[in-house]
């Protein structure tokens, strides 16, 4: 039986303009910003489309400042767009506000949206209360929090009083009590170590696979997007560059790999750096090479490899060069992202 | 409703955490009872009454609508600091008005002083100052509901300067425009019964006197009978005036929402 998924957010040529007061200096300025103020407009999100459909984990990624939170903000209902419409679930988000946000959840990494004061635990009775969610639904999804994310040393303190790691489980504990079927997640592995992360990680693959939920989140991690996201979509400076799948983008864009040399008995500076790219160009006529001084005498040396295999060049730099040491690896999503970023990669 | 509870409890607890602060404002309360009470005394010197108004019924008055004033804690700066902090995108995301649970949270603070501020400084007013008590026990009914009314009216009064933040960046000028003036027109410093008749009848006008002036006068049996319906009916209209003006601004406002930080 074929599985059709059901749409559960459309979004069409969505624009999010700010004004930013632009003040000028000096007594003069001063006055004059009193009586005219003057404004710039700043376009934060430029008419961005796409769908999302029931069950999906869609990482939302983007360089800082590219419109991520913008966007986030304004499918949770909380800014209005300036122009563009949004369907999430057959609401209008500012529109239907108080109807549409008792079915998703939200959780800001920067921002916790627990009573600072208060228990944990009261911070999530209150939850309850505004939810309107039945006592054994609370109970049920909040002992099953309590266990995957581990909160049961830290759910009779206040707040202000948690680590970041153990506030932003909270967070995402209080984000589903209600169990919506929709989930916004704005950095939530923001500052947190390793294994917080991987408990993070873990648990939102576990709501999404077993309880489908679904998850949209932004997270300048790419470990995040690499383990638990199927599909990406790319902002940059207010514009979608890339909505596709994970793999094809790695296929596409990551066909290259990675070979560190580490050189043994000679000084590694510029000559010898162009020597190498020289030797190989000749070599291996018609590949590209591009070669990075890690410093330590590592250099690193990537090519595609479709047409020529690494243990061909391995051996070549073998013979000709004194290695000490060799490691060979994929280019991984990190650094495809951060070359398009960076304007390396188009797409 | 229950989330409503829910959040007035919450700011019912939250008041308890910082004890040294309620009791510095039980304090300060108490002190400006007493200072004024002192400065209307050598007012009236060895004078029974004053425009056949007599001292004791200045110092009900002045400890009813201060004691009022201290309880009725509306605070003008929630939406902006909502908007300074960026926790807005929280209320924004919770299936509640945000209006509700502003409510909520003041009638929390409210309850709160009510059993600590408001009995504490009224017991200890009229031991150390001497108080009228109420004309009768009706009369004290009809002020408990003059009283609730007179709230909606300063609340709603409050709602408006609130919801200025989305236009201007600091609401605190007009926030201490709005406090001096109803200090002064609804009868907490100067009684209103020492006003020119041309003054009240421009007060009467106004929606400050539905705050503490009216209640009081229930209290002191000043306003009777059928006035006091027409007292009720005047609180409950200014009350949706300004509470329309209140909604036209927030639906308005919420096309302005801003999030700092993030
Ligand atoms: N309240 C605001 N007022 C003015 N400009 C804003 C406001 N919020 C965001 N911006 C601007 O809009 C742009 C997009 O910001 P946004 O917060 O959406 O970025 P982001 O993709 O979430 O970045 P980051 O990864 O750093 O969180 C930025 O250039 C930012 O300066
Ligand atoms: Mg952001």
């Amino acid at each position: 039986m074929k599985n059709i998924k059901e749409k559960i957010i459309e979004v069409k040529n969505l624009k999010k303009n700010f004004k930013i007061s632009k003040r000028m200096n000096g007594l003069p300025g001063h006055i004059a910003n009193l009586f005219k103020p003057k404004y710039e407009v700043k376009e934060a999100v430029k008419g961005i489309d796409f769908e999302i459909y029931e069950g999906e984990c869609v990482g939302f990624i983007g360089a800082n400042g590219a419109g991520k939170s913008t966007t986030i903000k304004m499918l949770s209902g909380i800014l209005y767009p300036d122009s563009g419409c949004i369907n999430v679930m057959g609401f209008e988000p500012h529109k239907d506000r108080k109807k549409y946000v008792a079915n998703i959840g939200v959780v800001f990494g920067q921002k916790s949206q627990l009573s600072w004061d208060l228990p944990v635990i009261d911070s999530f009775e209150l939850l309850k209360n505004i939810y309107k969610i039945p006592s054994d639904v609370y109970k049920k999804n909040l002992d099953e929090f309590m266990e995957l994310l581990d909160m049961s040393n830290f759910i009779n303190q206040p707040v202000r009083q948690l680590s970041l790691g153990q506030r932003m489980r909270a967070d995402i504990a209080a984000s589903l009590l209600h169990s919506p079927k929709l989930v916004f997640f704005d950095e939530p592995t923001i500052g947190l170590d390793v294994v917080a992360k991987e408990k993070i990680r873990e648990f939102v693959r576990y709501m999404n696979k077993e309880k489908k939920v679904t998850f949209i989140f932004t997270t300048h991690d790419m470990q995040d997007i690499a383990k638990t996201c199927e599909r990406i979509i790319i902002i940059d400076k207010g514009s979608k560059m890339y909505d596709g799948s994970v793999k094809e983008l790695v296929d596409k864009y990551g066909g290259s790999v990675k070979l560190a040399i580490e050189i043994k008995d000679v000084l590694v500076d510029e000559e010898y750096i162009k020597l190498l790219k020289q030797s190989l160009e000749n070599q291996f006529i018609d590949c590209e090479f591009t070669i990075e001084d890690k410093k330590n005498n590592i250099v690193e040396i990537m090519f595609e490899n479709k047409t020529l295999s690494s243990v061909q060049v391995t051996t070549f730099l073998a013979e000709k060069f004194t290695l000490k040491d060799f490691r060979i690896s994929d280019i991984d999503i990190e650094e495809i992202v951060r070359k398009i970023y960076e304007g390396g990669i188009t797409l | 409703m229950k989330a409503f509870m829910a959040y007035l409890k919450i700011a019912f607890k939250s008041n308890t955490i910082y004890r040294v602060d309620f009791l510095f404002s039980i304090i300060g309360t108490c002190v400006n009872i007493f200072i004024y009470c002192a400065i209307w005394k050598a007012l009236y010197g060895d004078n029974i009454s004053v425009n056949s108004v007599s001292y004791e019924m200045v110092t009900t008055n002045f400890i009813l609508s201060l004691a009022m004033s201290s309880v009725f804690s509306t605070n003008d700066f929630v939406i902006q600091q909502k908007l300074w902090d960026g926790s807005i995108s929280t209320d924004m995301v919770r299936p509640i008005d945000l209006r509700v649970s502003i409510l909520a949270r003041d009638l929390g603070n409210i309850f709160f002083k009510l059993i600590t501020h408001f009995i504490l400084s009224v017991i200890i007013s009229v031991i150390f100052i001497g108080m009228l008590p109420p004309k009768s026990f009706v009369c004290l009914l009809l002020y408990v509901i003059g009283m609730i009314l007179g709230f909606c009216v300063l609340w709603a009064l409050s709602v408006i300067v609130q919801m200025s933040a989305f236009w201007i960046i600091n609401v605190w000028s007009i926030s201490t425009i709005k406090n001096v003036v109803v200090n002064v027109l609804s009868g907490i410093m100067i009684p209103l019964w020492f006003l020119p008749d041309t003054l009240k009848n421009i007060i009467s006008f106004t929606p400050f006197e539905s705050i503490y002036y009216i209640p009081v006068n229930i209290y002191l049996g000043k306003i009777t009978g059928g006035e006091i319906f027409h007292a009720y009916f005047k609180q409950l209209l200014w009350f949706a005036v300004l509470f329309y003006i209140g909604n036209v601004m927030w639906n308005k406002g919420k096309r302005r929402i801003f999030v700092q930080g993030g």
